[in-house]
């Protein structure tokens, strides 16, 4: 085994670890397990960025090409996007119970993808490469953010769930789980935006066409309006609370999809991204 | 006159916006799901194999071209009119809340002494004065500009974020637009040019052309591929084969590159992309006083790894019949090209090399050229800058719409009955729950201030 692949197995292990005994902390009510299990989801970060790192040295890119690469970064992100919460709202630490599982799941069947080494190529060979990937990543991270504080806010609000609002205690206030939920949706969307701004951009400099309603194109457009929607539910139709947490869950399928699903079921020149054709 | 205001409240309907955005999307989601083209497109083709069920169906409601299909266009179009109503709707609004800011603050007196949560603690030794000086610098350290009167200090945050919306929403409007002209007037033809060779822009240069209703006409300048390098490697990225292309108005040079992937030569509206390359012939047919030159495009044959796909070619030239040839060519090193025609019940053929001439009938057919040749995509679509100028616009309104919300707050001051009351109220355009204990904890630290012993 390699050194990359031995770090990220420890990254797996860390954050099956934080999954675990996040679940364990909560179902039990154990403050103690919930801590550990924050220890061993940032203690995940450093074997995953280092895996990361070493790669990118070796291959001289950046995790994008191919669905290892790719969905390991997505992994990265929800790690960072949870880390991020976690160190700045020290009461936002509960809502490892959503995301870790979700960083488990995406980083283990990464691992059994295939690794091979992908080469950046002419098409590839661009600035515009680097924003659009990044921000894509920062858009993610954003909106499942979004989704654990969604799922947060709805379990302890959720009638005859006193045994959820037991175990949420130490989150803040509801309204701010409320208004922390449109500030991710609100951020990730101008990400998505960005993101959706610099492709267009790169596939006219690459290809001559800014916009081909490529099965790709298409969905992270269709992601962008969904998000549009949950937006416009909150600030014209004045959806807020469970509602809007509703709103918030229901468009991250959708941007899942958008990512990873579509690449995967339809047959797009984007193909290169994920399945490295 | 009702009718039109009807019209417009309709069109600036929230819940209206709501479900044409949730229509546009549903309909993009599905359209994405069938393969967009012409029904010759072996992208559709297949699909109609694979699914001839609903392949006839989905034919006769045209979704093989989904997305200028009269039903996309009339959402799309309406989408655009009634972001136009809102993004109206939303400039009234913000000049409308930005004249509540600015206007005088003594309105917000009595509501603020009967609400008892206004009411925040203070030092008892203060003057009236230095509680107001207190709280006016309490308002400006969380970033808001204050006005004082009389007993009132008034801070707010940057109109600027009032603004974020109506930018958002117009440009979105405006980008609507301009999409929809900028794909009515737009060209795009590819053009295989020979190596060494020119051609100008107009219609019959091209093998592949299609030109939106509202086209003005093509360039006419000239199309020139001086030379071509067999890798072009850059940063250690290779780039395969790649050809300079120039272009010339006349014998004004407008601007020369080697054009690849991520660097396509520009000029104006028009765009060159490098879309694909092969070998060429260039033949020179004479009989009967009369010379015609033919250019032969062979593509590599996917099919036959290291084999060209032939090309039948019809020689008409002076008395003698129409003479279909094929035309292939093999080796890079030493180019030539297998010319073959029918002669009496079988056929013949000869190999040529450069220069090198062959009698078919009546004809004599020389190999002129046999180089490489550039299959070039030429885009003329005005549209581009201003699409990526307005989209970073919307982007533009929108951060400042979620990143910059306008905050304000109100602090009096009122010494009655010999006691000190200090009360405040606070705004924020987004409803942070956050900002009103902001605000009161910021009033009540520096108004505490004195307190501590210096
Ligand atoms: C392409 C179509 C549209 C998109 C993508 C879109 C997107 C958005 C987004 C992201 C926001 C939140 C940010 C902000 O406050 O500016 C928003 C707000 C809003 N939109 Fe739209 N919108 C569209 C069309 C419309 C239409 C047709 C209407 C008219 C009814 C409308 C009315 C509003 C209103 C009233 C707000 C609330 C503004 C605020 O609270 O400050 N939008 N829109």
């Amino acid at each position: 085994m390699t050194l990359e692949i031995v770090l990220m197995w420890l990254a797996v292990t860390a954050y099956a670890a934080g999954a675990v005994l996040y679940t364990l902390g909560f179902v039990f009510h154990k403050d103690v397990l919930t801590r550990l299990a924050l220890v061993a989801s940032l203690g995940g970060l450093l074997p995953h960025l280092a895996g990361i790192a070493v790669r990118w040295v070796r291959l001289g890119h950046g995790p994008y090409l191919g669905f290892y690469e790719v969905v390991s970064s997505y992994a990265l992100m929800t790690v960072l996007a949870f880390g991020l919460l976690a160190i700045r709202f020290k009461a936002l630490r509960t809502i490892g119970v959503v995301l870790m599982p979700l960083a488990f799941l995406a980083l283990g069947g990464a691992m059994l993808a295939p690794k091979s080494d992908l080469g950046i190529t002419g098409t590839l060979a661009s600035w515009w490469l680097g924003i659009h990937v990044a921000f894509a990543k920062l858009s993610y991270g954003s909106f499942i953010a979004g989704l654990g504080l969604g799922v947060v806010y709805l379990l302890r609000s959720s009638t005859g769930a006193e045994r959820w609002n037991d175990r949420l205690t130490r989150l803040p206030e509801q309204d701010k789980v409320d208004d922390l939920t449109f500030k991710f949706v609100a951020v990730g969307f101008i990400f998505l935006g960005i993101m959706i701004a610099a492709g267009a951009i790169w596939a006219n400099e690459a290809w001559g066409r800014y916009w081909s309603w490529d099965p790709i194109e298409t969905w992270s457009l269709v992601s962008w309006l969904v998000y549009a929607i949950v937006l416009h539910l909150r600030l014209t139709m004045g959806w807020r609370g469970r509602r809007f947490a509703w709103a918030a869950i229901a468009a991250f399928p959708v941007m899942a999809f958008a990512a990873v699903g579509v690449v995967i079921v339809y047959n797009s020149i984007h193909g290169a991204y994920l399945i490295g054709y | 006159m009702s009718v039109i205001r009807a019209a417009a409240r309709f069109l600036a309907s929230r819940r209206v916006a709501v479900r044409l955005l949730i229509a546009f999307t549903v309909y993009a989601a599905v359209a994405s799901a069938i393969p967009q083209g012409a029904p010759d497109a072996p992208d559709v083709v297949e699909w109609v194999a694979e699914y001839p069920t609903f392949a006839p169906l989905v034919s006769a409601l045209g979704l093989f071209s989904a997305f200028t299909h009269p039903v996309f266009v009339i959402i799309a179009a309406w989408l655009s009119l009634a972001t136009a109503a809102c993004a109206l709707e939303r400039t009234r609004w913000a000049v409308r809340q930005s004249a509540r800011l600015w206007a005088p603050a003594s309105e917000a007196i009595d509501p603020l002494k009967s609400r008892h949560d206004a009411a925040v603690s203070c030092d008892q030794a203060l003057t009236e004065d230095e509680a107001l000086a207190l709280s006016t610098e309490a308002l400006q350290s969380l970033g808001l500009r204050t006005t004082a009167a009389g007993s009132l200090v008034t801070g707010r945050s940057r109109v600027v974020g009032l603004l974020g919306s109506p930018i958002f929403h117009w440009a979105l409007a405006a980008l609507f637009v301009v999409i929809s002209l900028g794909q009515l007037t737009r060209s795009e033809g590819l053009m295989g040019v020979v190596v060494g060779y020119a051609k100008p822009d107009v219609a019959t240069s091209y093998g592949f052309l299609n030109t939106g209703p509202w086209h003005g006409g093509l360039s006419g300048l000239t199309v020139a591929i001086p030379r071509m390098e067999r890798d072009l490697v850059v940063k250690d990225v290779s780039f395969g084969p790649t050809p300079y292309v120039e272009l010339w108005d006349g014998d004004r040079p407008l601007g020369g590159r080697y054009v690849r992937s991520n660097a396509p030569l520009r000029a104006g509206g028009l765009l060159i992309h490098m879309a694909g390359y092969g070998r060429a012939a260039v033949l020179e047919v004479t009989g009967g006083g009369a010379q015609e030159t033919a250019e032969v495009f062979l593509d590599a044959d996917e099919d036959a790894p290291g084999s060209v796909l032939p090309v039948e070619l019809t020689l008409a030239e002076g008395s003698v019949a129409q003479q279909p040839v094929v035309v292939t060519t093999a080796e890079t090193d030493d180019p030539a090209v297998e010319v073959t025609w029918s002669a009496g019940g079988g056929t013949d053929s000869v190999v040529l090399r450069e220069n090198e001439s062959a009698e078919i009938g009546a004809l004599t057919v020389t190999a002129r050229r046999l180089a490489m040749y550039a299959r070039l995509s030429v885009v003329d679509d005005w549209s581009v800058w201003p699409i990526y100028v307005l989209f970073g616009l919307a982007l533009l309104g929108i951060s400042l719409a979620v990143l910059a919300p306008t905050r304000s707050a109100v602090v009096l001051v009122e010494r009655t009955e010999g006691t000190l009351q200090v009360f405040v109220r606070s705004r924020h355009m987004r409803s942070d729950p956050d900002w009103p204990a902001t605000v009161r904890t910021a009033v009540a630290a520096s108004l505490a201030r004195e307190e501590e012993p210096s």
